[in-house]
């Protein structure tokens, strides 16, 4: 694939060629690229990947604002949506897993600090899961704004994404959470990351912590 | 007259083209029109994959770290071009690099103090030593409990025995001045190999024309390729502050003899080698530890050459 900068002798083009290139754009970037007929011999492999994208993609259309805003974060600036930053490197690391033990909540965004330590436990009530955090001392002119937590039913990334997705932003100590709506006696993920606001005014997400729990039968 | 190619001469021949996108060329002869041809990929070696592997985790691995980490590696780097993240994969690689800052001063990261550190410990590494260029190189050797070493070797100088002795054989050794007064409880040589025969060595203090004024010699000893390097001999001998001494080794002749210096001596000894002897070493007791040997003296290299002719 190449990129071109005058397709065709004109400002811009789009379509297939004679059935040997193929004209068009991404991102606003065009390019050229030969005409192929994709082989699609749904392999073992293939089909793992398609259904591990599938997957990230229902999840990402389940995801709430704050569950978007670190991967938005780190996208802006960028040829990629949050989008395509979540499905990217989610499917780097759980493609081929039997569950979501290494899925990534936050990509960290702008620097942010991760938390010292978060654990989940099963939470008193059914359905219910608790986190607390640990959270580190700031350097000068960082502020803390919110821990988030976020937990989902744990499952094989190459299902159909089942749901739901909890999440829950705390804005002031003890910076702990208890997320309820899930399912009953159920194997959980937990993510969680901190915000911070800089001194320059920005907003830093960091890297998400994942621990598993079960929720509250 | 031959054909002439399409498009003219040249390597690859080329028809008027629109650059990354049409190519018109020939092919045998042919003139044609194709997309622009896709520029191949070098195949890279499985070394280069790895170190773009180690490249990319270690810039993932730097969102990773504790807080307290990130925020060391902040301030760090403030002020400077260097990114935390820069920072951070400088330090995983152990790079020995430094931050230049305002005012001509340069900041070095503890990883490279441990790298030179490392190297110098080729030279020596027992707690306490210090490093002293000699003739040769540089050696490490001991600080004494005052601080400084008590003496020092002044230069390699030949010096005279004929106040003990009649045939007028000269000597060489390691001459010093000392500059604070301490018991000498014993010296070491340091020698690459000697000979099996017997050895002496001896202590001594010289005037200022090198007359020998006292002098004490080690008993006779015989080195085997059992006995570990140095040589060491102990003996009781009071180093006076200001005072000028000197030191020898040298191979006896055979056994039972005791050495030129013994005023009824005549018999001819030989000295050592210079290629095997690389330095001597005296000892005392540290007064503020007590009854612990400590080494205070400085290794100094060069060797006794060959005896002078006497006159």
């Amino acid at each position: 694939m190449a990129k071109v900068t005058a397709p065709l002798l004109s400002f811009g083009g789009s379509g297939a060629i004679a059935k040997t290139a193929v004209y068009a754009t991404w991102r606003g970037v065009p390019y050229v690229r030969r005409h192929v007929i994709p082989a699609n011999p749904k392999s073992a492999a293939q089909t793992t990947t398609r259904s591990t994208f599938a997957m990230l993609r229902e999840f990402w259309k389940l995801l709430p604002t704050d569950g978007r805003a670190p991967w938005d974060a780190f996208a802006t600036g960028r040829k990629f949506l949050g989008l395509n930053a979540f499905i990217g490197e989610n499917m780097r690391v759980i493609r081929g897993e039997t569950d979501m033990d290494l899925f990534i909540g936050s990509p960290g965004a702008r620097g942010g600090l991760p938390p010292d330590a978060m654990s989940a436990t099963t939470g008193s009530s059914a359905g219910e899961v608790d986190v607390d955090f640990t959270v580190p001392t700031g350097p000068s002119g960082w502020t803390l704004v919110s821990s988030v937590a976020m937990a989902f039913p744990d499952q094989d990334p190459s299902n159909d994404f089942g749901g739901p997705i909890v999440i829950n932003s705390e804005t002031s100590t003890p910076w702990d959470h208890t997320l309820a709506g899930l399912p009953d006696g159920v194997a959980c993920q937990i993510a969680g990351w901190l915000t911070w606001t800089k001194p320059n005014g920005q907003t830093a997400y960091s890297v998400g912590i994942t621990d598993q729990a079960t929720s509250g039968a | 007259m031959p054909a002439q190619p399409p498009f003219g001469g040249g390597k690859k021949p080329r028809g008027p083209s629109l650059r990354g996108v049409i190519m018109i060329d020939a092919t045998r002869g042919t003139p044609r029109v194709r997309k622009w041809p896709k520029k191949r990929r070098i195949k890279k070696g499985s070394k280069q994959y790895e170190q773009m592997e180690w490249w990319f985790q270690a810039n993932r691995m730097h969102k990773y770290i504790t807080a307290r980490e990130q925020i060391v590696i902040m301030e760090a780097t403030k002020g400077t071009p260097l990114l935390p993240r820069d920072l951070f994969v400088m330090l995983a690689a152990s790079r020995v690099y430094g931050i230049a800052s305002p005012g001509n001063r340069t900041a070095y990261p503890t990883v490279a103090r441990k790298d030179v550190s490392e190297s110098l410990d080729l030279l020596g590494i027992t707690p306490g030593y210090i490093l002293v260029r000699g003739v040769d190189e540089w050696s490490a050797v001991p600080i004494p409990s005052s601080g400084a070493p008590a003496w020092w070797f002044n230069d390699q100088y030949n010096f005279r025995t004929t106040s003990f002795n009649t045939a007028g054989y000269s000597l060489k050794g390691f001459r010093w001045t000392a500059h604070e007064s301490f018991p000498c409880t014993g010296f070491s040589f340091y020698a690459r190999t000697l000979d099996a025969q017997p050895y002496r060595a001896a202590i001594m203090e010289l005037d200022g024309s090198n007359q020998i004024l006292d002098i004490y010699k080690a008993d006779p000893f015989t080195p085997t390729a059992t006995v570990e390097r140095p040589y060491f001999w102990p003996c009781e001998y009071d180093i006076v502050e200001g005072n000028t001494y000197a030191i020898a080794m040298w191979r006896t002749t055979g056994s039972p003899y005791v050495g030129m210096l013994l005023p009824s001596s005549t018999t001819a000894e030989w000295w050592l080698p210079t290629t095997n002897l690389i330095g001597v070493r005296l000892r005392t007791i540290d007064p503020n530890v007590g009854d612990t040997l400590l080494d205070t003296s400085v290794i100094f290299t060069g060797g006794i050459s060959a005896p002078i002719a006497t006159p």
